[in-house]
């Protein structure tokens, strides 16, 4: 049930975003929130990405 | 107002450069002579008399049928689009949101987001996209913190689910250490 509640809150969310994206104002501050969320989300998780960077999180053949 | 002189000037010009080609490759007879080629007054031809000022506010017809050419030529997106800048170039003044720049797509901060939140950034062991394998398979279960297996239970009392052994699985490696990490989520040991 509560996964349920979950999904149709960001059901919601997103077409909320997809709503407020077809203005043209509003299409500059999603574009604007997303790069911001990608900096939040680089600079709150910075060590694991420096993990997978550094110890092979990326495996390569050979 | 300035969109009408901007208007005029393009006319202008073109009209210009339009005389100097016309001009330059004045009709020539087979023998290389130009005499009852018609005389071309350079003069009239650079200086055109010009049109009179629209009067009303009325939509050009001509413009009209340069966008329309404009849109045939380059797509109607394409022209929207320089139809959009010349009319931001044309009113300067308006600093509204919507007319800052936004280089790029909007798909690309998007993916960016989307490949970082789901599959680089792990919690709990798993990263997102793998919690949602193990919650649709039915290995995992989301806000509970008791261990759903009736087999390894059959009480029905609370686990201690740091005291679960985790039996090694054949099944998916991604069951294999699914239990409660903290993270809400709460996996089934096999």
């Amino acid at each position: 049930m509560i996964a349920i509640q979950w999904i149709g809150a960001w059901l919601l969310f997103i077409l909320l975003l997809i709503g407020i994206g077809q203005t043209r104002a509003g299409k500059t501050i999603i574009y604007y929130l997303l790069w911001l969320a990608v900096v939040f989300l680089v600079v709150t998780h910075y060590q694991e990405i420096a993990d997978i960077l550094a110890q092979g999180g990326i495996t390569t053949n050979g | 107002m300035v969109r009408r002189r901007r208007r005029q000037n393009r006319q202008d010009s073109m009209a210009t450069i339009d005389a100097a080609i016309i001009a330059d490759q004045a009709p020539v007879n087979i023998d290389g002579s130009n005499e009852l080629a018609p005389a071309l007054d350079a003069q009239q031809a650079l200086h055109p008399t010009p049109e009179p000022e629209p009067t009303s506010q009325k939509p050009d017809p001509k413009q009209a049928e340069i966008d329309k050419a404009q849109a045939n030529l380059l797509g109607e997106e394409e022209a929207r689009r320089i139809k959009a800048e010349e009319e931001a170039e044309a009113n300067k003044a308006d600093m509204s949101i919507g007319n800052v720049p936004t280089p790029g797509s909007i798909a690309f901060p998007l993916i960016l987001l989307l490949l970082l939140f789901f599959i680089l950034i792990q919690i709990g062991g798993y990263s997102r996209l793998g919690w949602l394998w193990l919650v649709l398979t039915g290995n995992a279960a989301v806000g509970s913190t008791k261990n759903t297996a009736p087999d390894t239970n059959p009480t029905q009392e609370p686990v201690n689910v740091s005291s679960i052994a985790v039996a090694p699985s054949s099944l998916s490696p991604l069951v294999a250490h699914s239990i409660w990490t903290g993270s809400g989520m709460t996996g089934v040991p096999f």
